[in-house]
């Protein structure tokens, strides 16, 4: 009978408070926007999951707990910590990167980093709430847009934090549909919705496209080595894709290397989504802080291509301003779906990419000068 | 709750523009050099080709015998010219080239048949075996 009620007193149901109640109802949530909905489903639904598996109630002290060591959610949680696994996504997405909008449109490199404004916007703000200098620059990151730039930095400047501000980041990227149109509406007349983009008078060469991946490594690392984590392996997954002899390597990257990572890092961040931390009132300023930065970055890149279009003979569609933010092909998608409302001949979708693609690189640059800044 | 002072106090205005003056530096000066990366690749792709094109034509210092081997040597001249062009084309690209007896040449190959006429003034080569 003791066992029993040694046995009783050990289970989930006995130890559950509010905290995991209220969790699991998040996690769920998640679940159903990423199922149902479709919102982002590659990263939701790792996530969603993930806070299930974390917010389930257990006797500490068994190994069992994503902050246990020896736990096999820590062991997979390293990835996180050490930044491990946003590095990875990165090799895949440079393997997955066409860089031939951007080659062939370099103007638009500059929407990609007017857009990052809102990251410094937001450090403003993060700082003036009171928030910690190192947890200021966690939480500005989420206006890169960015889910693995922000919880790489977040797990090098405010480990505490990555589960409210990994949450708050692949939130808003979801719900860039509903966030980002009315700014860009707001922001802009008819007459400049309706502005068509010229096609590049060329398209660039293999040899351009061999060439911008070292190019840029060398430009941007040099700039902010802090950033060769995720740089480094941004523009190698891209040289792999692009030099044409290593496409199995190429390939790989794209898709077993990237998803394995997904997996593990949308799993592991869900799973380190505790009620005891994600429920207080630090959480509900990230989450309003992160609305601020992606609607200031939208804001940002809207406005900077206005301010180009008093300079320049061919103007550029403002719209394009809105898609330096990092979340791609989201943002893009978005961009092209404004302007297509407006005049359903005016594809802005290959200009909004370029600017899309910028924005990566923008964000992580941006990742790295913060964090040089807070060492 | 907000506090300006806090974010002078942890450098914060600093850290902003200086962040937000560093990543549109640096974007700018990318977007430069791949605007411009199209011409320094085509510099270089000149560079390789322009030593097949500046090597130097060894003329002969006697022409060969046999019209065989002097079609040979004018056959890279024709290949400069269209289809159907005129002696005086071909003639003008002998000289040029400062090979000997032009005009008995071309009178040679007219005779062998060589150069053919296609009409109107103008004429087609025949290439030799």
């Amino acid at each position: 009978m003791d066992l029993l009620v040694q046995f009783l007193s050990n289970t989930g149901y006995y130890l559950a408070e509010w905290r995991h109640v209220a969790m699991i109802v998040v996690g769920c949530l998640f679940l159903y926007l990423a199922i149902a909905k479709q919102y982002e489903p590659l990263l939701l639904l790792p996530i969603g999951f993930g806070i299930l598996v974390g917010n389930v109630p257990f006797f500490k002290g068994f190994g069992l707990g994503i902050y246990e060591n020896n736990s096999v959610l820590h062991y997979l949680y390293f990835g996180v910590t050490t930044g491990l696994y946003p590095s990875i996504v990165f090799l895949g997405l440079g393997a997955m990167t066409d860089f031939s909008s951007l080659l062939a449109r370099p103007k638009l490199m500059l929407l990609g980093a007017a857009a990052q404004m809102g990251i410094f916007f937001t450090l403003l703000s993060a700082l003036g709430l009171g928030f910690l200098p190192k947890e200021a620059a966690s939480i500005a990151i989420i206006g890169g847009a960015d889910g693995p730039t922000s919880i790489f930095l977040t797990a090098k400047l405010a480990p505490h934090l990555i589960g409210p501000i990994a949450i708050a980041a692949y939130s808003y990227m979801a719900l860039i549909p509903i966030i980002q149109p009315p700014i860009m509406r707001l922001l802009t007349t008819r007459e400049e919705r309706l502005i068509r983009m010229a096609e590049p008078r060329r398209q660039p060469t293999k040899k351009e496209r061999l060439v911008f991946p070292v190019v840029g490594l060398l430009l941007c690392c040099f700039l902010a080595p802090a950033s060769i984590p995720l740089l480094g392996t941004f523009f190698f997954g891209n040289i792999m894709k692009e030099s044409g002899v290593v496409d199995r390597l190429a390939k790989t990257a794209s898709s077993a290397i990237i998803d394995t990572a997904t997996i593990f890092l949308g799993f592991t961040v869900g799973a380190s989504t505790q009620g005891d931390v994600f429920l207080t009132g630090k959480s509900v300023g990230i989450f309003c802080l992160g609305a601020i930065a992606f609607s200031i970055a939208t804001a940002s890149g809207v406005i900077f291509a206005k301010i180009m279009n008093l300079f320049m003979k061919e103007k550029i569609n403002p719209l394009l301003g809105a898609a330096g933010v990092s979340a791609v092909p989201g943002s893009a998608r978005e961009v092209h779906l404004t302007g297509l409302k407006e005049d359903p001949t005016n594809f802005l979708l290959m200009h909004a990419m370029a600017c899309n693609s910028s924005g990566v690189i923008g964000s992580a640059i941006c990742a790295g000068i913060l964090w040089s800044f807070m060492v | 709750m907000f506090s300006f002072q806090t974010i002078s106090a942890n450098n914060g205005w600093a850290m902003a523009l200086a962040g937000a003056l560093i990543v549109m530096s640096g974007l700018s000066v990318l977007s430069f050099i791949i605007s411009q990366l199209h011409k320094v690749l085509g510099l270089f792709e000149k560079k390789a080709a322009a030593p097949e094109e500046t090597a130097p034509e060894t003329v002969p210092e006697t022409f060969p015998v046999s019209l065989d081997k002097v079609a040979e040597l004018y056959a890279p001249l024709v290949n400069q010219l269209p289809g159907s062009f005129s002696l005086g084309e071909l003639y003008a690209l002998s000289r040029e080239k400062d090979y000997p007896h032009p005009h008995l040449t071309l009178r040679s190959f007219r005779e062998a048949g060589i150069l053919v006429p296609a009409g109107e003034g103008q004429f087609s080569w025949k290439a030799t075996q």
